[in-house]
Protein backbone atom coordinates (compact mmCIF):
# COMPACT_ATOMS: atom_id res chain seq x y z
CA UNK A 1 0.00 0.00 0.00
CA UNK A 2 1.52 3.40 -0.86
CA UNK A 3 0.97 5.93 1.57
CA UNK A 4 1.67 8.66 -0.56
CA UNK A 5 -1.34 7.94 -2.10
CA UNK A 6 -3.67 8.45 0.82
CA UNK A 7 -3.96 12.57 1.96
CA UNK A 8 -5.85 12.81 5.77
CA UNK A 9 -8.33 15.48 5.66
CA UNK A 10 -8.64 16.73 9.48
CA UNK A 11 -11.35 19.19 10.32
CA UNK A 12 -10.11 21.52 13.79
CA UNK A 13 -11.51 23.85 15.86
CA UNK A 14 -10.18 25.24 18.87
CA UNK A 15 -8.12 21.90 19.11
CA UNK A 16 -4.71 23.88 20.09
CA UNK A 17 -4.12 21.12 23.24
CA UNK A 18 -3.94 18.00 20.77
CA UNK A 19 -3.64 18.66 17.54
CA UNK A 20 0.27 18.57 17.29
CA UNK A 21 0.21 15.32 19.11
CA UNK A 22 -2.21 13.88 16.36
CA UNK A 23 -0.68 15.19 13.29
CA UNK A 24 2.82 13.92 14.82
CA UNK A 25 1.11 9.98 15.61
CA UNK A 26 0.65 10.15 11.98
CA UNK A 27 3.54 11.46 10.50
CA UNK A 28 4.98 8.36 12.79
CA UNK A 29 3.36 6.03 10.75
CA UNK A 30 4.52 7.52 7.54
CA UNK A 31 1.81 9.59 6.91
CA UNK A 32 2.76 12.70 5.24
CA UNK A 33 -0.35 13.91 3.24
CA UNK A 34 -2.11 15.86 6.22
CA UNK A 35 -4.26 18.39 5.17
CA UNK A 36 -5.40 20.53 8.77
CA UNK A 37 -8.86 22.66 7.92
CA UNK A 38 -8.86 25.08 10.84
CA UNK A 39 -12.49 26.23 11.47
CA UNK A 40 -12.04 29.77 12.70
CA UNK A 41 -10.27 28.53 15.93
CA UNK A 42 -9.40 31.73 18.26
CA UNK A 43 -6.68 29.39 19.78
CA UNK A 44 -3.83 28.52 18.69
CA UNK A 45 -4.43 25.46 16.53
CA UNK A 46 -3.33 27.00 13.10
CA UNK A 47 0.41 27.77 14.62
CA UNK A 48 0.24 24.23 16.53
CA UNK A 49 -0.66 22.47 12.99
CA UNK A 50 1.80 24.60 10.91
CA UNK A 51 4.40 23.44 13.35
CA UNK A 52 4.51 19.81 12.52
CA UNK A 53 4.55 20.55 8.45
CA UNK A 54 1.28 19.84 7.75
CA UNK A 55 -0.85 21.87 5.12
CA UNK A 56 -3.07 24.33 6.66
CA UNK A 57 -6.48 25.77 5.12
CA UNK A 58 -7.77 28.39 7.57
CA UNK A 59 -11.43 28.97 7.43
CA UNK A 60 -12.20 32.47 7.76
CA UNK A 61 -15.25 31.88 10.09
CA UNK A 62 -16.32 29.30 11.77
CA UNK A 63 -18.62 27.00 9.68
CA UNK A 64 -18.54 23.58 11.42
CA UNK A 65 -16.89 20.27 10.43
CA UNK A 66 -19.19 19.18 7.51
CA UNK A 67 -18.05 22.83 5.98
CA UNK A 68 -14.55 21.76 7.16
CA UNK A 69 -14.78 18.14 5.51
CA UNK A 70 -15.59 20.09 2.18
CA UNK A 71 -13.16 22.43 1.79
CA UNK A 72 -10.36 19.94 2.68
CA UNK A 73 -11.86 17.48 0.17
CA UNK A 74 -12.46 19.63 -2.40
CA UNK A 75 -9.13 21.46 -1.82
CA UNK A 76 -7.62 17.47 -1.97
CA UNK A 77 -9.54 16.82 -5.04
CA UNK A 78 -8.54 19.84 -6.77
CA UNK A 79 -4.76 20.18 -5.82
CA UNK A 80 -3.40 16.34 -5.72
CA UNK A 81 -4.66 12.86 -7.48
CA UNK A 82 -5.39 10.64 -4.12
CA UNK A 83 -6.49 7.24 -3.97
CA UNK A 84 -7.63 7.64 -0.99
CA UNK A 85 -8.81 10.22 1.40
CA UNK A 86 -9.05 9.40 5.03
CA UNK A 87 -11.26 11.46 7.19
CA UNK A 88 -9.88 11.80 10.67
CA UNK A 89 -10.59 13.60 13.72
CA UNK A 90 -8.46 16.20 15.77
CA UNK A 91 -8.99 15.47 19.19
CA UNK A 92 -6.89 12.02 18.98
CA UNK A 93 -9.93 9.66 19.67
CA UNK A 94 -8.71 7.77 16.40
CA UNK A 95 -5.97 5.25 15.74
CA UNK A 96 -3.14 6.03 12.68
CA UNK A 97 -2.95 1.86 12.96
CA UNK A 98 -6.21 1.66 11.89
CA UNK A 99 -5.99 3.63 8.63
CA UNK A 100 -4.66 0.27 6.80
CA UNK A 101 -7.83 -1.16 7.36
CA UNK A 102 -9.78 1.37 5.85
CA UNK A 103 -7.91 2.25 3.02
CA UNK A 104 -7.35 -1.45 2.00
CA UNK A 105 -10.56 -2.64 0.56
CA UNK A 106 -10.20 1.01 -1.96
CA UNK A 107 -6.78 -0.04 -2.87
CA UNK A 108 -7.99 -3.89 -3.36
CA UNK A 109 -11.22 -2.25 -5.40
CA UNK A 110 -13.89 -3.75 -3.79
CA UNK A 111 -15.16 -0.85 -2.28
CA UNK A 112 -15.90 2.99 -2.98
CA UNK A 113 -15.86 4.28 0.69
CA UNK A 114 -15.01 2.50 3.95
CA UNK A 115 -17.03 3.18 7.13
CA UNK A 116 -14.81 2.45 10.71
CA UNK A 117 -17.29 1.04 13.00
CA UNK A 118 -16.94 1.33 16.41
CA UNK A 119 -19.85 -1.29 16.97
CA UNK A 120 -17.71 -4.16 14.99
CA UNK A 121 -15.58 -5.04 17.84
CA UNK A 122 -15.20 -4.45 21.49
CA UNK A 123 -12.39 -2.66 22.10
CA UNK A 124 -14.14 0.66 22.23
CA UNK A 125 -15.04 1.94 25.52
CA UNK A 126 -17.99 3.42 25.46
CA UNK A 127 -19.57 5.55 28.19
CA UNK A 128 -23.33 4.12 28.67
CA UNK A 129 -25.67 7.39 27.81
CA UNK A 130 -23.03 7.83 24.41
CA UNK A 131 -24.43 4.45 23.48
CA UNK A 132 -27.72 4.93 23.74
CA UNK A 133 -27.89 7.74 22.05
CA UNK A 134 -25.75 6.88 18.88
CA UNK A 135 -27.78 3.52 18.89
CA UNK A 136 -30.68 5.57 18.45
CA UNK A 137 -29.22 7.52 15.63
CA UNK A 138 -27.97 4.27 13.96
CA UNK A 139 -31.03 3.26 14.09
CA UNK A 140 -32.72 6.51 12.86
CA UNK A 141 -30.32 7.36 10.01
CA UNK A 142 -30.42 3.73 8.38
CA UNK A 143 -34.36 4.18 8.55
CA UNK A 144 -34.12 7.57 7.04
CA UNK A 145 -31.02 6.06 4.85
CA UNK A 146 -32.56 3.13 3.19
CA UNK A 147 -29.35 1.58 4.85
CA UNK A 148 -28.21 -0.97 6.63
CA UNK A 149 -25.01 -0.15 8.79
CA UNK A 150 -23.79 -0.62 12.61
CA UNK A 151 -22.53 3.08 12.97
CA UNK A 152 -23.56 5.94 11.16
CA UNK A 153 -21.52 9.04 13.33
CA UNK A 154 -17.96 7.91 13.18
CA UNK A 155 -15.81 10.29 11.42
CA UNK A 156 -13.16 7.58 10.76
CA UNK A 157 -13.48 6.47 7.20
CA UNK A 158 -11.91 6.38 3.75
CA UNK A 159 -13.10 7.58 0.69
CA UNK A 160 -12.03 6.15 -2.97
CA UNK A 161 -11.80 7.95 -6.24
CA UNK A 162 -15.73 7.29 -6.86
CA UNK A 163 -16.72 8.52 -3.21
CA UNK A 164 -14.41 11.56 -3.78
CA UNK A 165 -16.18 12.36 -6.98
CA UNK A 166 -19.54 11.96 -5.98
CA UNK A 167 -19.96 12.57 -2.41
CA UNK A 168 -21.39 16.08 -1.71
CA UNK A 169 -21.57 17.00 1.39
CA UNK A 170 -24.62 19.79 2.03
CA UNK A 171 -24.51 19.92 5.57
CA UNK A 172 -22.07 22.21 7.55
CA UNK A 173 -22.71 21.23 10.47
CA UNK A 174 -22.51 17.49 12.17
CA UNK A 175 -25.62 16.25 10.12
CA UNK A 176 -22.44 15.77 7.33
CA UNK A 177 -22.39 12.04 8.54
CA UNK A 178 -26.25 11.77 7.18
CA UNK A 179 -25.46 13.38 4.26
CA UNK A 180 -22.48 10.92 3.67
CA UNK A 181 -24.80 7.98 3.93
CA UNK A 182 -27.23 9.24 1.90
CA UNK A 183 -24.93 9.98 -0.79
CA UNK A 184 -24.11 6.26 -0.69
CA UNK A 185 -27.27 4.92 -0.93
CA UNK A 186 -28.58 7.85 -4.30
CA UNK A 187 -25.05 7.22 -5.74
CA UNK A 188 -24.81 3.60 -5.41
CA UNK A 189 -21.56 3.63 -3.73
CA UNK A 190 -20.06 0.21 -2.94
CA UNK A 191 -19.64 0.60 0.67
CA UNK A 192 -17.67 -1.79 3.43
CA UNK A 193 -17.65 -1.46 7.25
CA UNK A 194 -14.29 -2.39 9.18
CA UNK A 195 -13.91 -2.02 12.77
CA UNK A 196 -11.91 0.98 14.51
CA UNK A 197 -11.17 1.80 18.09
CA UNK A 198 -12.22 5.15 19.76
CA UNK A 199 -10.21 6.31 22.40
CA UNK A 200 -12.54 8.22 24.60
CA UNK A 201 -10.72 10.87 26.71
CA UNK A 202 -11.98 13.17 29.35
CA UNK A 203 -10.62 15.98 26.73
CA UNK A 204 -12.65 14.28 23.26
CA UNK A 205 -16.09 13.74 25.54
CA UNK A 206 -15.82 17.42 26.92
CA UNK A 207 -15.45 18.62 23.39
CA UNK A 208 -17.31 16.22 21.50
CA UNK A 209 -21.18 16.16 20.58
CA UNK A 210 -23.50 16.88 23.99
CA UNK A 211 -26.68 14.11 23.95
CA UNK A 212 -29.00 16.94 23.30
CA UNK A 213 -26.99 18.04 20.28
CA UNK A 214 -28.21 14.71 18.56
CA UNK A 215 -31.64 15.78 18.67
CA UNK A 216 -31.00 18.58 16.76
CA UNK A 217 -29.66 16.68 14.19
CA UNK A 218 -32.15 14.89 13.52
CA UNK A 219 -34.81 17.90 13.16
CA UNK A 220 -32.26 19.02 11.08
CA UNK A 221 -31.70 15.87 9.08
CA UNK A 222 -35.53 15.58 8.98
CA UNK A 223 -36.07 18.78 7.79
CA UNK A 224 -33.75 18.57 4.91
CA UNK A 225 -35.05 15.68 3.95
CA UNK A 226 -38.69 17.27 3.89
CA UNK A 227 -38.09 20.47 1.79
CA UNK A 228 -35.34 18.45 -0.37
CA UNK B 1 -63.52 51.82 17.96
CA UNK B 2 -62.03 50.13 20.90
CA UNK B 3 -58.83 50.48 22.59
CA UNK B 4 -57.21 47.53 20.91
CA UNK B 5 -58.87 48.89 17.58
CA UNK B 6 -56.96 51.96 17.63
CA UNK B 7 -53.56 50.44 18.50
CA UNK B 8 -54.02 48.36 15.85
CA UNK B 9 -54.87 50.74 13.53
CA UNK B 10 -52.05 53.62 14.79
CA UNK B 11 -49.86 50.31 14.56
CA UNK B 12 -50.55 49.40 10.81
CA UNK B 13 -49.84 53.30 10.01
CA UNK B 14 -46.61 53.39 11.44
CA UNK B 15 -46.00 50.06 9.17
CA UNK B 16 -47.07 51.31 5.93
CA UNK B 17 -44.76 54.66 6.38
CA UNK B 18 -41.86 51.69 6.94
CA UNK B 19 -42.67 50.57 4.18
CA UNK B 20 -43.05 53.32 1.83
CA UNK B 21 -39.88 54.86 3.39
CA UNK B 22 -38.08 51.46 2.33
CA UNK B 23 -39.41 51.30 -1.00
CA UNK B 24 -38.39 54.62 -1.25
CA UNK B 25 -34.65 54.23 -0.80
CA UNK B 26 -34.64 50.96 -2.76
CA UNK B 27 -34.32 48.55 -0.08
CA UNK B 28 -37.21 46.55 -1.14
CA UNK B 29 -38.38 45.79 -4.71
CA UNK B 30 -41.85 47.28 -6.29
CA UNK B 31 -43.72 43.88 -5.64
CA UNK B 32 -42.69 43.39 -2.10
CA UNK B 33 -43.62 47.20 -0.82
CA UNK B 34 -47.05 46.32 -3.27
CA UNK B 35 -47.62 43.26 -1.11
CA UNK B 36 -46.59 44.48 2.17
CA UNK B 37 -48.80 48.05 1.47
CA UNK B 38 -51.77 45.48 0.48
CA UNK B 39 -51.20 43.54 3.50
CA UNK B 40 -51.30 46.38 5.99
CA UNK B 41 -54.31 48.06 4.00
CA UNK B 42 -56.57 45.21 4.08
CA UNK B 43 -55.71 44.88 8.37
CA UNK B 44 -56.61 48.77 8.49
CA UNK B 45 -59.82 47.94 6.40
CA UNK B 46 -60.63 44.90 8.61
CA UNK B 47 -59.63 46.99 12.30
CA UNK B 48 -61.88 50.03 10.59
CA UNK B 49 -64.59 47.36 9.70
CA UNK B 50 -64.86 44.46 11.41
CA UNK B 51 -68.16 43.32 10.56
CA UNK B 52 -66.24 43.12 6.95
CA UNK B 53 -65.07 40.25 7.44
CA UNK B 54 -68.75 38.39 8.35
CA UNK B 55 -68.84 37.48 4.48
CA UNK B 56 -65.53 35.53 4.87
CA UNK B 57 -66.53 34.17 7.70
CA UNK B 58 -69.46 32.57 5.91
CA UNK B 59 -67.64 31.10 2.84
CA UNK B 60 -65.07 29.68 5.43
CA UNK B 61 -67.78 28.23 7.36
CA UNK B 62 -65.92 29.78 10.39
CA UNK B 63 -68.34 31.06 13.27
CA UNK B 64 -67.13 34.61 13.86
CA UNK B 65 -65.29 36.96 11.47
CA UNK B 66 -63.31 37.98 14.03
CA UNK B 67 -61.92 33.66 13.99
CA UNK B 68 -61.75 33.81 10.17
CA UNK B 69 -58.81 36.76 10.09
CA UNK B 70 -56.98 34.76 12.59
CA UNK B 71 -57.67 31.88 11.23
CA UNK B 72 -55.48 33.50 7.49
CA UNK B 73 -53.20 35.30 9.79
CA UNK B 74 -52.11 32.11 10.77
CA UNK B 75 -51.86 30.52 7.48
CA UNK B 76 -50.31 33.59 6.05
CA UNK B 77 -47.44 33.40 9.36
CA UNK B 78 -46.82 30.06 8.62
CA UNK B 79 -46.23 30.61 4.65
CA UNK B 80 -43.60 33.37 5.53
CA UNK B 81 -41.98 31.44 8.27
CA UNK B 82 -41.65 28.75 5.89
CA UNK B 83 -40.38 31.25 2.90
CA UNK B 84 -38.03 32.95 5.74
CA UNK B 85 -36.75 29.11 6.48
CA UNK B 86 -35.91 28.37 2.68
CA UNK B 87 -34.13 31.59 2.08
CA UNK B 88 -32.06 31.31 5.15
CA UNK B 89 -31.14 27.83 4.48
CA UNK B 90 -30.07 29.33 1.32
CA UNK B 91 -27.82 32.30 1.91
CA UNK B 92 -26.78 29.71 4.96
CA UNK B 93 -25.56 26.94 2.10
CA UNK B 94 -24.32 30.15 0.00
CA UNK B 95 -21.65 31.59 2.75
CA UNK B 96 -20.42 28.37 3.19
CA UNK B 97 -19.38 28.08 -0.37
CA UNK B 98 -18.24 31.71 -0.15
CA UNK B 99 -16.09 30.59 3.02
CA UNK B 100 -14.51 27.60 1.31
CA UNK B 101 -13.68 29.38 -2.03
CA UNK B 102 -12.13 32.24 0.17
CA UNK B 103 -9.94 29.98 2.43
CA UNK B 104 -8.57 28.12 -0.88
CA UNK B 105 -7.66 31.17 -2.80
CA UNK B 106 -5.94 32.66 0.72
CA UNK B 107 -4.16 29.51 1.17
CA UNK B 108 -2.86 29.93 -2.89
CA UNK B 109 -2.05 32.99 -2.26
CA UNK B 110 0.31 32.32 0.88
CA UNK B 111 1.45 29.32 -0.33
CA UNK B 112 3.02 31.44 -3.66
Amino acid sequence: MDKQQIYIVIPAFNEGKVIKSTIQDLQKFGYNNIVIIDDGSTDNTRKQAQETGADVLTHIINRGQGASLSTGIEYVKENYNPKVIITFDADGQHNPAEIERLAKPIFNDVADIVLGSRFLNKKTKLPFTRKIVLKAGILFTNIISSINLTDTHNGFRALGPRAIEKIKITHRGMEHASDIINEITKNNLRYQEVPVTILYTDYSMNKGQSSGNFIKIGIKVILHKILN
Amino acid sequence: MTIISIIIFIFCLFALSRVILRSRDNSISFRESLFWVILWTIIIIITAFPQSTDKISKILGVGRGVDASFFIAIITLFYVVFKLYIKIDSLDKNITKLNTEVTKKIHKLNKK
